[in-house]
């Protein structure tokens, strides 16, 4: 006798079953990702099943973008997805890495339970050696922010890892340079908002920039000067049309056309005297979030000051920043009003657009990234770079200690975790053993994207290091193992929130043992 | 449901459930074994949650969301149960929920347990209404036991070392128990901070948990404090303030906007220009008002019109908009500030205080939040939970609401049981024992209840590897022998089987909870012959 318990649709996958479904759902997801890990990853396209064309097209090596794009149906590629995207937002690369990690973790998990090891058991073997690869990395990072030169090599280090599995790995010394200089402005802060990247077709890769000033991607009014020296800046967030009345319920009422007039004379003696107390602050350069309108605009022009309109929330701030002035939206009170300076302001034509340059900047806390390329997707995916480059690097800023890549890290962990398992009685220690061998699979595939013999090269590998050389990486270029201190550098705080992140996940999925799906929700097709 | 009386061609009565096609009917034993039937699938669904080793479960919502739970109330709710008596369970486990907040597993499954044995009995041929008679009776028999065999935990706010071994107890079976001392520490330390201790109370509404996703689930911190999601107004006010002086405004800093309905008409040039000189000195006035009773900061419910924030940032006033209702008074009781509805209500003493508030920046997508530190008042606290995965996260918000929930029960009523099943053991022998008592058919149905009580340590050994029956029958002989009522499962293979020597606690009121709802529910089961179902239209 069985009695229906849920909706219908809805199904329960039990125990063995849920436990392989998952498995099998993050291993997936694993493998997708995994052949883009590296110098040497592959690309992937993905098509759009909506907009057709060129905008549905996206080639990328970014595992965040990959994996968002995708729509899965599995619970546990569902929380590796998850995973990827915390990545992106906590340290913004390794998005890749940490799928692929738990997936790992998982495969050899699945092993453990065929020998029918309680997930509870393998858990608690996962956690100490988590715990033993952590400490493990801890030792091995180290911050160089005191001795600036060697810093500042950490940092294009960092940088060039990063990017040298991207589109823009051709040029990745260059653009190492722009991000490292870039990410350097901000003085500390992680707000990638203030390094803007402006994207022009045209022209190629290595045509692309770090402006030396300030770009607002904007115009400037009708006969206005095109070019100012000595510029005093206002940003302004102000209504610059008509300026309402913003008492609640008031209402316009007349009874002829002559008091109409009178009052619309009224409304423009209003912008006049905004416009002129505006033009009274001295300045030579006023740049409004909102719109202008064409009699304020044209008052403007007769004051001889060039006024921007309509920059965006972001264009405003970054322009605060970097020209040090406050965005004001009340005028009455000169004496309180920050204005912002730079030596020149000037328009400028990128590709066939113009633009606003703010040059020589007093307080330079923003800047502007100008991106050149043949193809949309190939900007794009250049952005893409560039971004996780200088998110990437912004937090080695805020946590300067590094570590080695290539491989080198994993291994090291690798090695205190299988000598960590030697120490434990029981069955923990398989688990941990297995651990370990998801560790060494890093390299394994960084190798075998390569197209090398990883068996070989992961073993001389592991060698090297039980032989005391604890700075030993993959050179994926020769196809060999090398001495990777100075070379292949990543930042700890990636590393760490990769194996942290990974390793959680892979708990949660492992705990599981029963999967309910509710029956979807009908969706009615209008 | 409209019936019909009428009567057939000799008169004889008859009802006619209108349009009878269109519904499904059970009756008698049928429908109380269907109903069995389905609360046993439901139990056997959370069962494997149970106890330090339990597993967690997967639920998919309709739109494909992603829960991952151990919490039987949450598991229960979020299954989308169709079936009238599948439903009837999630209510039992919810009922636990709401009113102790822990041990919304084990309630179900000692339902669960119960119903199995009822099948037993009525297969035999006991009346159902015997069998909820006697398992009534045996209930009492078990709560006054469980009474019996509790122990009073001293505690104080100096020492809370007990507290915190039963906030362990019921992290253990969470996936938190990766940090386990650490969670229970939050659970104990929040508890206390916000705890009436003479009129025993705890107001669950001080205690606020933010989760953010990043990091790990160590970086889970206790902030004595309140947390706010949202940024100060303007971009370039300064992220820090020391010595705060807060104002609380639920009053927006926008022209103001009369509640009666009201028309203002303007008529002429200089009424036109009244105006707008009155609302640039409302502007002005509302921030003099705010920076002459000797505020530093504001806080304020509402929005801000661009010219008062430019002002805000001119007097510098760091100010935060739009800040929720709930976080509005958890801030004004922080800082024993006063929330102020209008400007002209402003004074000094109406300000709140706190040591340092400040902006608090996360990850690569400019995300802040604003920390309200050193508060005047201790008594309003944050739980910032942080977490690999969105899922973590969420569970582990709700591991440490359960674990909160366990230290509450004991600042009311500090009895404890023994866990690891040892008080449902004990009870399990003395019901069994005042079973042979009873003369009537009763008898039986009590003789059920005991062994649907073992249920609980089965399914606890079960989960944890263990074999079930031999486990438990040398517990209970144990027990027996020995005399000591605190014997329990072992689940984590220690080699100790006494949850004293363990520190294995659990609220004695959530355990007698346990029983009497489960027993009654049980009844209410028993009780029903009936069901009938109105099909809907679509099916038809």
């Amino acid at each position: 006798m069985s009695t229906q318990l849920f909706n219908e649709g809805a199904t329960q996958e039990r125990a063995e079953n849920a436990r392989l479904s998952n498995i099998i759902g993050a291993i997936a997801v694993g493998d997708l990702v995994k052949s883009t890990l590296g110098p040497k990853g592959m690309d992937k396209i993905l098509q759009s099943s909506t907009a057709r064309g060129d905008d549905g097209l996206i080639v990328t090596n970014d595992g965040a973008t990959i994996l968002k794009s995708i729509p899965l149906d599995n619970a546990a590629a569902k929380v590796l997805v998850n995973i990827s995207k915390v990545q992106d937002d906590e340290v913004g690369d390794g998005t890749t890495s940490v799928c692929v990690l738990a997936a790992e973790i998982l495969r050899q998990a699945e092993q453990l339970l065929d020998q029918r090891i309680h997930p509870q058991t393998i858990i608690d073997g996962f956690r100490l050696a988590t715990v033993s690869a952590r400490e493990a990395l801890e030792k091995a990072a180290v911050s160089h922010k005191d001795d600036e030169n060697q810093w500042r090599e950490d940092l294009l280090s960092i940088a060039r890892t990063t990017l040298s599995s991207k589109v823009l790995a051709s040029d990745k010394d260059k653009f190492a340079e722009v991000c490292v200089n870039a990410v350097l402005r901000l003085k500390g802060s992680t707000n990638l908002d203030r390094i803007q990247i402006i994207k022009k077709t045209g022209g190629k890769v290595s045509d692309s920039y770090l402006s030396d000033g300030f770009i607002l991607n904007k115009k400037i009014g009708v006969n206005q000067p095109r070019s100012v020296k000595g510029a005093r800046i206002l940003v302004a967030n102000t209504p610059m049309d008509t300026d309402k009345v913003k008492v609640f319920g008031a209402k316009i009422k007349v009874s002829d056309t002559a008091q109409l007039a009178e009052l619309e004379r009224a409304e423009r003696e209003k912008m006049r005297t905004k416009v002129q107390k505006i033009a009274a602050l001295g300045i030579n350069v006023f740049v409004n979030r909102q719109l202008i309108y064409n009699w304020p605009e044209q008052l403007f022009a007769d004051a001889g000051i060039m006024a921007i309109e309509h920059a965006d929330f972001d264009g405003v701030e970054r322009l605060a920043l970097v020209t040090g002035g406050e965005i004001a939206s009340s005028f009455d009170s000169p004496e309180l009003i920050k204005l912002g300076a730079c030596d020149g302001v000037e328009e400028i034509i990128i590709g066939e657009d113009r633009m606003v340059k703010f040059s020589g900047a007093s307080a330079g806390e923003a800047c502007t990234i100008v991106l050149r390329g043949g193809t949309n997707q190939m900007l794009d995916e250049a952005e893409r770079s560039i971004h996780d480059a200088i998110a990437v690097l912004s937090q080695t800023v805020a946590e300067p200690r590094i570590v080695y890549g290539g491989g080198c890290s994993e291994m090291l962990m690798s090695k205190v975790v299988d000598e960590a398992a030697k120490l434990v009685a029981g069955k923990k220690s398989i688990a941990m053993e297995a651990f370990a061998r998801a560790l060494r699979q890093m390299p394994t595939i960084l190798a075998d994207n390569a197209g090398l013999d990883s068996a070989d090269l992961v073993a001389k590998l592991r060698a090297a290091h039980y032989e005391g050389r604890s700075t030993s990486g993959l050179d994926l270029f020769q196809g060999t193992v090398v001495d990777v201190s100075g070379k292949v550098t990543e930042s700890f705080k990636l590393k760490r929130q990769v194996l942290l992140s990974a390793s959680e996940a892979a708990e949660m999925i492992l705990r599981v043992d029963d999967i309910i799906r509710c029956a979807p929700r009908q969706r009615s097709n209008h | 449901m409209s019936a019909i009386y009428t009567t057939d061609e000799y008169g004889r009565p008859f009802i006619i459930v209108r349009e009878q096609d269109k519904k499904t009917r059970k009756t008698g034993i049928e429908a109380t074994k269907a109903h069995i039937m389905a609360a046993k699938t439901v139990a056997n669904i959370v069962r494997t949650s149970l106890g330090p080793r339990g597993l967690d479960k997967i639920l998919i919502s309709p739109d494909g969301d992603i829960t991952i739970s151990n919490d039987g109330a949450t598991i229960m709710t979020q299954m989308a149960i169709e079936n009238q008596i599948g439903k009837l369970m999630v209510e039992l486990s919810k009922s636990q929920d709401d009113e102790i907040g822990d041990g919304t597993t084990g309630i179900v499954v000692l339902a669960g347990a119960l119903l199995e044995q009822a099948e037993e009995l009525l297969d035999r041929g006991i009346h159902p209404i015997r069998i909820s008679d006697g398992f009534e009776q045996a209930c009492k028999i078990a709560v006054a036991h469980l009474d019996k065999v509790s122990d009073v935990i001293p505690w104080s706010k100096d020492d809370t070392s007990d507290l915190f071994k039963c906030a362990k107890t019921s992290l253990g079976s969470k996936i938190v128990n990766k940090c386990h001392d650490q969670f229970a520490q939050i659970a104990v330390d929040s508890i206390l901070a916000v705890a009436d201790l003479e009129r025993k109370d705890v107001d669950f509404e001080l205690i606020k948990m933010e989760g953010k996703v990043g990091g790990e689930l160590a970086d889970t911190m206790l902030v004595r404090g309140v947390i706010i999601d949202k940024d100060f107004s303007h971009p370039q006010m300064p992220k820090e303030v020391s010595d705060a002086k807060i104002a609380i405004l639920t009053c927006p800093f926008e022209p103001p906007k009369p509640k009666t309905k009201h028309k203002l008409d303007i008529t002429t040039v200089k009424e036109f220009e009244e105006l707008q000189k009155y609302e640039l000195e409302t502007f002005e006035k509302m921030v003099q008002q705010v920076k002459d009773c000797g505020a530093n900061i504001v806080a304020c419910q509402w929005g801000f019109d661009d010219e008062a924030n430019s002002l805000l940032l001119q007097h510098k006033l760091p100010a935060i908009r739009w800040v929720g209702g709930p976080e509005i008074e958890l801030l004004a009781i922080a800082t024993n500030g006063r929330i102020v509805p209008r400007f002209d209500d402003l004074s000094s003493e109406k300000l709140g205080s706190a040591g340092k508030i400040r902006e608090m920046s996360f990850g690569t997508t400019n995300d802040n939040m604003i920390v309200v530190e050193d508060c005047a008042n201790s008594k309003a606290v944050t739980v910032f939970v942080r977490g690999g995965n969105k899922m973590i996260v969420d569970e582990a918000k709700r591991s440490l609401h359960d674990a909160m929930c366990v230290v509450r029960n004991l600042i009311l009523n500090n009895h404890v049981v023994y866990g690891g099943a040892a008080a449902e053991i004990s009870c399990s022998i003395e019901v069994e024992k005042a079973a042979d008592q009873v003369s009537s058919i009763e008898q039986y149905a009590m003789r059920s209840f005991a062994r649907a009580l073992d249920a609980i340590p089965m399914a606890l050994a079960e989960n944890s590897g263990l074999p079930p029956i031999e486990t438990l029958s040398a517990v209970k002989s144990q027990q027996i022998k020995q005399g000591i009522s605190s014997l329990g499962i072992d689940c984590m293979n220690t080699g100790v089987n006494d949850m004293k020597q363990q520190f294995v606690f659990d609220p004695l009121i959530s355990k007698r909870q346990q029983f009497l709802v489960a027993t009654q529910m049980v009844k209410m089961i028993l009780k029903i012959d009936d069901v009938i179902v109105h099909k809907s239209d679509d099916q038809q």
